[in-house]
């Protein structure tokens, strides 16, 4: 049975319609009914580390929200640890954490100790406990670097990770993070990226949201894309990868080229100086191909392959998927 | 429940060291408190003084008739007027998710959130004209009638705790609601400020089963003072403890039955 598990889970929300006259408004309270998850089906094992992607409003924060125990699903089941949530809200909230990116949960005008030390007690942590983590995140946070500063005179970097170590204090089970990278600078996102892989690495289960694709390819395995509702794609991010099959080739002439051949599967996109910018599709055309027709009539003085960035290609998926 | 009054006063201390920090802030907030209060207390004074009594009360039974109804709201809002109030915020801004991802229940925490410290200007007035108007009426005061008056203190304030969490509480479904909080709450419960005698059959009526604020200090003041005029008076009296507790209970089930419409907003 699996750490997370969602059958047929659906969610929508009651919206009052905006009337055209003022009084109308006033008067009647008429409803629309906004479809934010329709029918999801998920299943999550222990350890796994999962990712979810999708554009804004696509109905992953409300995905999340069911599974913490926030919101009550309007249809469907749902178990976390094998528990429903919003039923057993108090226990599912002992074995997860939880940290979304742009709410902390510190204490603003206290030290981070303060807001630990409320932790320990309304968790009921052990001591031995509460010292080994406080040890561990000290380790590989620099947790105590900033122990005794008022959480308010933190840098955002340092307010995550403080953050970080507030959520896994009580040795949670399940990770849950909503944009646990927003507005870091380089270091941090790297420092915070390297501390969850290590937190996955003891068998905490990770579920993430993030823009940030880094986010997910470094330490998501498995990533699922959810657009109007429903997940669209759930798989590895290096099977999406794979499955994109164009590339990009920058190719500088020697000189004022006389004539750019025409090849199936490959067009020019633009030209920037000397510099052409081919789009190739290698499912199409070969490189061999695209040698011989450019390179036989025209001096090359320089050419470079790139493959197609992660954020174009789910920009693309998204693009296509609302088509 | 132990572990609600031990995380209560690791909340509370907390929120005393974090208020330190703008001290100057926090001593004017309870001054400015008493001065406002004792204020109104020296205003009976003066009209009991110029016109003997209102309807047969004189200073000492408007004392206890104000005092409690002042004394029970202020310990009310020490537990939760910033957070009763401020629910809507955390409503619309979705501050409330917070509490939801925490093994503890969600009232309990947002009374933790914030202790209500601006109001201990108002325990103390309060407490002072009580303790006062109590021993000049010490011979009309038979222990158990001593009994009665703290334990009208107690459903007093849980019923003004009540009143306060089911005003955020609308928050819910309206959005906003400290705008019917100060209709319903403070202007309509102002009128409890006098002896109920003094107003027509239908306001007593609306204060009584509408909107029990007389249960608050006029009925029970009536029982304490000797002053009822029939054996409704009394039995009313009686009932204010009881008024108190299902006002509270109500309260949480009605918090418990918004906080299933909550749809936590965006993010």
């Amino acid at each position: 049975m699996g750490i997370i598990e969602l059958y047929d889970v659906k969610k929508s929300y009651k919206v009052a319609k905006r009337e055209r006259s003022f009084l109308k408004q006033l008067l009647f309270h008429r409803y629309d009914e906004i479809v934010a998850v329709q029918g999801i089906n998920l299943q999550i094992e222990v350890g796994e580390a999962v990712g979810i992607i999708g554009p804004n409003g696509a109905g992953k924060s409300t995905l999340i929200k069911m599974m913490v125990g926030i919101l009550q699903p309007t249809a469907g089941t749902l178990y976390v640890n094998s528990k429903v949530p919003y039923k057993h809200r108090k226990q599912n909230a002992k074995n997860i954490g939880v940290v979304f990116g742009q709410r902390t949960q510190l204490w603003w005008d206290l030290p981070l100790e303060d807001t630990l030390k409320l932790h320990r007690e309304m968790y009921e942590i052990p001591d031995a406990i509460y010292k080994r983590n406080i040890e561990k995140f000290d380790k590989t946070l620099g947790i105590c670097s900033f122990w005794h500063q008022p959480v308010r005179q933190l840098s955002l970097g340092q307010r995550m990770k403080a953050d970080l170590a507030v959520a896994l204090l009580h040795d949670p089970k399940l990770l849950f993070l909503d944009e646990p990278t927003i507005g870091l600078d380089v270091m941090a996102k790297k420092q915070v990226r390297d501390f969850l892989k290590s937190i996955n690495g003891d068998n905490v289960t990770i579920i993430l949201t993030s823009h940030d694709l880094k986010d997910i390819e470094e330490i998501c395995p498995r990533v699922i894309m959810v657009n109007h509702g429903s997940i669209v794609i759930d798989t590895s991010l290096s099977e999406i990868k794979a499955k994109v099959s164009e590339q990009k080739i920058l190719v500088t002439f020697a000189e004022q080229p006389k004539s750019i051949p025409v090849l199936e599967g490959c067009k020019l996109v633009s030209q920037e100086g000397d510099t052409f910018i081919f789009q190739m599709d290698s499912l199409k055309c070969s490189f061999t191909d695209f040698f011989a027709a450019v390179g036989s009539k025209n001096g090359i003085e320089n050419i470079s392959v790139q493959s197609i960035d992660i954020d174009e290609i789910v920009r693309k998926m998204y693009a296509e998927d609302v088509q | 429940m132990r572990k609600f009054f031990r995380l209560y006063r690791i909340y509370t201390i907390q929120f005393f060291k974090a208020r330190a920090e703008y001290r100057l802030n926090f001593w004017l907030g309870i001054l400015a408190n008493i001065y406002s209060y004792f204020i109104t207390f020296l205003n009976y004074w003066i009209i009991t003084r110029r016109f003997e009594n209102i309807d047969g009360w004189g200073f000492a039974d408007m004392s206890i008739l104000y005092g409690i109804n002042l004394f029970t709201y202020a310990i009310a809002g020490t537990f939760v007027w910033y957070n009763a109030f401020q629910l809507e915020e955390e409503i619309i801004s979705g501050g409330l998710d917070r509490y939801l991802v925490r093994p503890m229940g969600v009232i309990e925490q947002l009374i933790c959130s914030r202790f209500g410290d601006t109001f201990v200007g108002q325990v103390i007035v309060a407490g002072i004209f009580l303790t006062w108007a109590m021993f000049k009426h010490i011979s009309l005061l038979s222990i158990g009638k001593v009994l009665y008056f703290f334990l009208i203190l107690i459903s007093g304030t849980m019923l003004q705790i009540g009143a306060m969490i089911v005003v955020g509480s609308l928050s819910f479904w309206l959005n906003k609601s400290t705008k019917i909080g100060e209709v319903f709450y403070y202007e309509i419960r102002s009128l409890i400020h006098y002896p109920l005698s003094i107003y027509p059959v239908w306001i007593r009526y609306l204060l009584t089963y509408l909107l029990p604020w007389a249960f608050i200090n006029y009925y029970p003041a009536l029982l304490l003072l000797g002053k009822g005029n029939s054996v409704i008076d009394y039995v009313l009296g009686g009932l204010s403890p009881f008024v108190g507790v299902g006002v509270f209970a109500f309260s949480i089930v009605f918090f418990y039955k918004g906080l299933q419409v909550y749809c936590s907003p965006g993010n």
